[in-house]
């Protein structure tokens, strides 16, 4: 943009009185850690010394990329497998999951998947009844489930999709809140093959 | 060349001034004012008018207007006496001219009043302008000022909740318009519907709208209008005075406490005023509003020195809010937002509480200013300065919801000069001329844990500007010119704490010209033409990432490939990207008509704007917490026009009637789509009646009936269940060729019924008051919250005054 010497005088000689008294600082911003996204999300599933990952990465966080998620996830059948969350911020290289473990009185996992997926548990997971089994291995403060470990018994050689909704219920978490309750952090779908 | 101007500018200007000093000092002044009963703002005429210890005076014509002339001193005491009114005293002084005197009645507990114009305003008069009643004000100080400025056609409001809630005019808000405060710019973090102006409406006692492209006289933003709000300042000669106000209301279980001392002496009038406020919960006829819970105080203090010409005012106030937020418009990702949305009601409903916990908003705006006016002959020359704090504390529910850490925490600090100089009047010509200069300098407060997308910045701003009227034979005639240069320097952080610097230029002439022609019977038509401009503003340009339920990208986070696809990030250097600012041209043509037995009002705008900017839609991305639509900023042209209707009616001595109602219509140019969330059609009626039972006493009573039309210039409804439907399929629903689309259907219509009573008695004054006297349920289409909640059901509220 092109301007007159005249304008600029006058911008500078009408600033002048108040530059004369007034000091602005330059500073930038200072670094923040960025504590609220999740970036890296992984599925540990064991059994003895058999060890299945799975990922989920959204390397952009809240940029339009979409997010990676890891091709099917394939279990043995009939066996039984502990499954371990790993939640990362990889923008500060944080665990989130430790964080989700300092405060489990207001966070739990749920779990939806195909039908008859698993010998155990049965059925279709808790995502759409509360009460439906679900066996968790960790609990908050009150005895209420929290689902950063959990254990899964395949049956059958069977496909079918597999989902983790984390939610954040703070002062909403009872032994009755479901899904519809709070707001999520996680929601994440994979494929399952057990053969 | 243009030194040689600037020259003869001067010479010229020099010329006029020696040329005037030598007028006599005989008796040739002159002065004139206006009368208005107190309670209705009815013009009193046949009032007697005199100067104290002469035999001097007049009487007050149908207007209410007096003139006298032929007075040897230009500072005089004046006398009003009217049968049935209380007899008042004025000290007029040339620094006030044409004083609007409000008398009241005997056989109330409210003093006569006087309220000081400027010495001549140099507003336009051909753009339409209205003002809030005394009554209208003193009945609305328990509630938000932005709520109070709505009682006014053509202006609504865009709110979150009760708390949260912003004045519109004529479909515009934010930094679209302006809000004068106390003769200076509020300047705060006005990007953003949830950020509220700072200003606690006890501590209005003038408020003024005026309706039209104001850039001329007030500099950048005023696209949409002006919002002029006033504390009284002292009135010398008044001697002591004081009032102490306590009140309560039974929805939110609130209360409230105010008081005022003031003093008015010969040279010198101060004045002091605190005021507390707190509220819990509110309630809707169904259910506890969580979290909605509200706490204010603030106290301000103002001096005015007189001595001949000079005037000198000053004036400190400091605000402090904390503002709930229901909690259950807190959702997380499109799923979460369907299952609030089939709920109907609240997904978090807990018992009453007056705690607030997050989210909420912690804000407080000090302000402090002193202004000289120094007056000879016919010529005024005005200095201001004003400095400006602002402070913002944006607590949302996070992950370790127990931290009180804020998300948003910003300092805001803004010195302003103004100069004004009004000219003698040549062949005529009534010309002022000013400056206003501006330094800002906005801080993020380290410690958020989250990187802000509001950058570090500084602004520097100056404008001149030149009014000029004169009385032709068609009419009264204006025109103003003015021109702005911003320049600013910007420092933030990106998503992976890279720094970012840019530096920003801006310039712009704005124009206005009017026409005001008045005929016989009453009848008056004024016509203005203005052009308005603004620069975009930080979350236009820097926004980044999850805002409420969907995604935004500013318009320096995002770049469209070759192929169609969108890349955001970093911010992209502002070279690449220049920017054009909004400028908005508004035509506005207002006829008006006074009668015996009332007065009628009818206004039509048209409203361009060109490089509108606004949130657009533009595809879907799948993140960890599931998938979401986002938007990116854009820049169209668009349309916003409409009507505005006021009416008044005397039926009797007794009862009186007020109607007003607004419609709008508003789109963008080019591809034909409507905005989301501007106010729908309305029509508001109030009946007045009064009593007189004693000297002492006296009741006053109103109905009030708005109707509020479901807005069917609304954009399509596209639900986030359709939109996670059509992901699962792998069918992006939302994509870049996608128009403005809400999330829920435009509520229906309703209607609002009010009933207040006051009743005077001695030095007191008491005020019920019932809101949503019918207690209906119903939803606001330009609250934010109506995707969660109703609004509050009936609410008692009363107040008591005493004034000794």
């Amino acid at each position: 943009m092109k301007s007159s010497i005249l304008t600029r005088f006058l911008f500078v000689l009408l600033l002048l009185p108040l530059v004369a008294f007034v000091s602005c600082d330059d500073d930038v911003p200072e670094a923040e850690d960025e504590e609220e996204i999740i970036t890296d999300v992984k599925l540990i599933f064991t059994s003895g010394s058999t060890v299945i990952e799975a990922t989920a990465q959204d390397p952009d966080g809240e940029g339009p990329e979409d997010l990676v998620v890891s091709d099917a996830i394939t279990l043995m059948a009939d066996t039984e497998y502990v499954l371990t969350l790993e939640l990362e911020n990889a923008i500060e290289g944080e665990s989130i999951a430790e964080e989700v473990e300092k405060e489990s009185g207001e966070h739990m996992f749920f779990f939806s998947f195909s039908d008859e997926l698993f010998a155990n548990p049965t059925g279709d997971g808790n995502v759409d009844n509360r009460a439906d089994s679900v066996l968790y291995n960790d609990q908050d403060g009150n005895g209420q489930p929290l689902g950063l470990s959990t254990t899964w018994t395949t049956g059958s050689a069977a496909q079918g999709s597999f989902r983790i909704i984390l939610k954040h219920q703070p002062d909403i978490k009872t032994a009755t809140s479901t899904v519809t309750d709070g707001s999520s952090d996680l929601d994440l779908t994979w494929q399952v093959n057990i053969q | 060349m243009h030194k040689s101007l600037l020259l003869r500018l001067i010479i010229s200007i020099c010329a006029v001034l020696v040329s005037y000093k030598g007028q006599s000092q005989t008796c040739e002044y002159q002065l004139e004012g206006y009368i208005y009963d107190i309670q209705t703002n009815d013009p009193l005429p046949f009032v007697t008018i005199l100067i104290e210890n002469t035999s001097i005076g007049t009487v007050s014509d149908e207007q209410g207007y007096f003139q006298i002339t032929g007075l040897c001193s230009e500072e005089v005491h004046l006398m009003f006496n009217y049968v049935g009114y209380k007899t008042h005293v004025h000290h007029h002084d040339p620094f006030h001219p044409e004083p609007k005197i409000f008398l009241a009645p005997d056989d109330v507990l409210l003093e006569s009043i006087t309220v000081e114009g400027e010495l001549i305003d140099n507003e336009f008069v051909t753009m339409s302008s209205s003002s809030l009643s005394y009554r209208d004000i003193s009945l609305n100080q328990q509630r938000s000022m932005g709520e109070m400025t709505a009682r006014l056609s053509g202006v609504s409001t865009i709110s979150t909740g009760q708390n949260i809630v912003k004045p519109v005019i004529h479909g515009l808000h934010s930094n679209r318009i302006l809000i004068i405060n106390n003769e200076l710019r509020h300047e705060y973090q006005n990007w953003g519907i949830e950020h509220a102006p700072e200003i606690d409406a006890s501590m209005i006692d003038q408020l003024e709208v005026i309706k039209g492209a104001a850039s001329v006289k007030y500099g950048p933003d005023a696209l949409g209008g002006v919002i002029k709000i006033k504390s009284r300042l002292p009135s010398l000669h008044d001697g002591v005075n004081s009032m102490l106000q306590i009140g309560g209301s039974s929805n939110g279980r609130g209360g409230e406490v105010s008081g005022q001392v003031s003093y008015g002496g010969e040279r010198i009038a101060s004045s002091l005023r605190v005021n507390y406020q707190q509220m819990g919960d509110l309630q809707t006829p169904e259910y506890q509003l969580t979290n909605t819970g509200m706490k204010e105080y603030g106290a301000s203090g103002s001096f005015l020195f007189h001595d001949g010409k000079l005037d000198i005012e000053g004036q400190v106030s400091h605000t402090y809010q904390q503002l709930g937020i229901l909690r259950a418009s807190v959702t997380g990702n499109l799923n979460d937002l369907v299952f609030a949305l089939e709920k109907g009601e609240p997904t978090i409903i807990a018992p009453f509480d007056y705690t607030i916990n997050p989210p909420f908003q912690e804000v407080a705006h000090t302000l402090g200013r002193v202004k000289g006016i120094y007056r000879w002959n016919d010529q005024e020359i005005s200095l201001q300065y004003g400095l400006q704090h602002n402070q913002r504390k944006e607590i949302d529910v996070r992950r370790g919801s127990s931290s009180l850490i804020p998300s948003i925490d910003l300092e805001l600090t803004t010195h302003s000069l103004d100069a004004e100089w009004v000219l003698p009047i040549i062949d005529g010509w009534n010309l002022s001329v000013g400056s206003q200069s501006m330094i800002q300098d906005n801080n993020n407060i380290p410690g958020t844990n989250t990187v802000p997308f509001v950058p570090n910045f500084n602004n520097y701003r100056t404008g001149i500007y030149g009014i000029a009227s004169r009385q032709m034979s068609v009419g009264l005639l204006e025109f103003g010119l003015r021109y702005d240069r911003q320049f600013s320097s910007i420092r933030g952080r990106e998503p992976n704490n890279d720094i970012f610097i840019n530096e920003l230029n801006f310039q712009n002439i704005t124009a206005a010209i009017g026409l005001m022609k008045e005929w016989d019977g009453g009848h008056s038509l004024r016509f203005n033409l203005g052009s308005a401009w603004r620069p975009p503003n930080i979350s236009e340009l820097y926004s980044f990432g999850k805002h409420q339920n969907a995604i935004e990208y500013g318009l320096w986070r995002y770049q469209w490939s070759d192929t169609g696809v969108l890349k955001a990030g970093g911010v992209y250097p502002s070279e690449d990207f220049e920017v054009t600012p909004e400028t908005g041209f508004k035509a506005i043509l207002t006829y008006a008509k006074e009668w015996s037995g009332g007065q009628l009002e009818a206004a039509v705008y048209g409203n361009l704007i060109k490089n509108y900017l606004y949130n657009r839609p533009a595809g879907m991305t799948n993140t960890v917490r599931g998938a979401f639509p986002y938007f990116v900023f854009d820049q169209h042209d668009a349309l916003f026009s409409g009507v505005d209707l006021d009416l008044f009616i005397q039926h009797s001595p007794r009862l009186s009637s007020t109607m007003s109602g607004s419609f709008l219509y508003a789109r963008e140019i080019e591809n034909h789509s409507f905005f989301v969330g501007l106010p729908p059609a309305n029509l508001r009626h109030s009946f007045a009646w009064e009593r007189q039972f004693s000297q002492k006493s006296s009741i006053e009573m109103s109905l009030d009936n708005q109707w509020v039309f479901s807005q069917w210039l609304a954009p399509d409804v596209i639900r986030p269940s359709a939109i996670l439907e059509g992901y699962v399929a792998g069918e992006d629903i939302v994509d870049a060729t996608t128009d403005n689309f809400d999330i829920t259907a435009a509520p229906t219509g309703y209607l609002l019924t009010g009933l207040n009573t006051t009743i005077r008695w001695t030095f007191f004054s008491c005020t019920l008051r019932i809101d949503n006297l019918l207690n209906q349920s119903y939803r606001v289409y330009t609250d934010r919250l109506r995707y969660f909640a109703d609004q509050p059901g009936r609410n008692f509220s009363i107040s008591l005054t005493y004034r000794p």
